[in-house]
């Protein structure tokens, strides 16, 4: 080092086989850079994914768990808001009956997340649990009663909108 | 060592100035060729290039003069670009051990529900002692209290043989260490105290700790 430091510094001029490799090792560099970025943003695009999934999930399970007997349409106007799919449809297909029910029974419920978690996830589709508790009073029951529920939801992105396609109890 | 050999003929055009910084030179140049085998000077001559080296860059005017400045631009920018680099990647990485203990954590963690909410009256030793091996920390104490002084003997007298079956499972948040899961617990019962089968159905928040590669439960909760 010290030798071709000092033979190449006499004649003073640019060594051209250092640039070569000072560009050479620029190159690479640039080129280690672009992946590395490309590859952070994949993993944060991911991770908000994730995130966002569980967000709707909790929602979804929320407003399904908390309806008021006195307003039934506005409960389901919101449950429907974050379905697509065959849930959508289905639950959009027990609309009425439901409302029948909850109307003439005076049910108040409401719903409080204990937890949620993500199974699976990538950036378009997703699958999460939510741990619900609903205390529910009606006519029968008008001091109330906690129903705990175990909720699995399919997610699917749908814009920056998350949406459940399929929503089970699992038993 | 060839140095004493331009030291010669570097009759350097801007040598001047430096000629009398070198004074540590001379007690150099001798031991090199007086012990060229002798294994005390082995340790001595990985240092030589650096003795020497101090006070030569310093001799001279400016690194500018020596390496032109596209050379030192570069070098620069290579650095920068390092540097940059560097860190880039090692935000990848803390991401991908992330998503890795994502995947390890919640395998580990089915397996242990599994495992520690499942027994059977005849192997209890067995039982109870693969289970704590799945713990750590303050849950390990907590689980071998709650085995040896209340479940063993409860176990025995209703010859209980509970099968725990995970039905399903999620990551609630991760870190590189620690991962928090919720489980779905279905228990299968049979005992003197019911017939047929019992199930009960559960939901578990997990922690887990990574210990030595391994994912170790510290926390259990019903919810």
């Amino acid at each position: 080092m010290t030798n071709t430091d000092t033979v190449a510094g006499q004649p003073r001029r640019t060594p051209t086989g250092l640039v070569a490799g000072l560009v050479v090792l620029l190159v690479v560099l640039s080129a280690a850079t672009v992946v590395g970025a490309v590859k952070l943003r994949d993993a944060s695009e991911r991770d908000a994914a994730r995130a966002a999934a569980v967000t709707a999930a909790r929602q979804e399970a929320l407003n399904l768990t908390s309806i008021d007997g006195r307003n039934v349409d506005a409960a389901l106007a919101r449950v429907l808001t974050g379905a697509t799919g065959a849930f959508k449809a289905d639950f959009a297909q027990r609309a009425a009956n439901l409302k029948t029910v909850l109307t003439e029974n005076a049910v108040i419920a409401e719903g409080k997340v204990q937890d949620a978690a993500l199974v699976r996830g990538d950036l378009d589709t997703a699958t999460a649990l939510v741990v619900v508790d609903s205390t529910v009073k009606n006519k029968a029951v008008p001091a109330g009663r906690v129903n705990t529920y175990r909720m699995q939801l399919d997610l699917e992105r749908h814009g920056d909108r998350w949406l459940t396609s399929s929503l089970q109890f699992v038993s | 060592m060839t140095f004493p050999d331009h030291r010669a003929s570097a009759v350097r055009p801007v040598a001047s100035p430096a000629d009398p910084v070198e004074p540590v030179e001379p007690p150099v140049e001798p031991t090199v060729p007086v012990e060229p085998v002798e294994p005390p000077t082995e340790p001595a001559d990985p240092a030589e290039p650096f003795v020497d080296a101090a006070p030569t860059l310093a001799a001279e005017p400016a690194p500018a003069a020596r390496f032109p400045i596209p050379v030192v631009a570069l070098t620069l920018m290579a650095v920068l670009m390092a540097v940059a680099t560097g860190f880039l990647w090692f935000q990848v990485h803390q991401h991908n051990q992330v998503d890795a203990a994502r995947k390890d954590g919640l395998a580990a963690s089915r397996d242990a529900a599994r495992l520690l909410f499942s027994y059977d009256y005849r192997t209890l030793d067995k039982d109870f002692g693969t289970g704590r091996g799945l713990t750590t920390g303050a849950f390990r104490k907590e689980y071998d209290t709650t085995t040896t002084k209340v479940v063993s003997d409860v176990a025995r007298q209703y010859k209980a043989v509970v099968q725990a079956n995970v039905v399903q499972a999620g990551v609630a948040s991760a870190t590189q260490d620690t991962v928090v899961t919720i489980v779905y617990v279905n228990q299968v019962t049979t005992s003197t105290r019911v017939t047929g089968q019992k199930v009960d159905v559960s939901r578990v928040r997990m922690t887990l700790n990574r210990v030595d590669a391994r994912w170790l439960v510290a926390k259990v909760e019903a919810l």
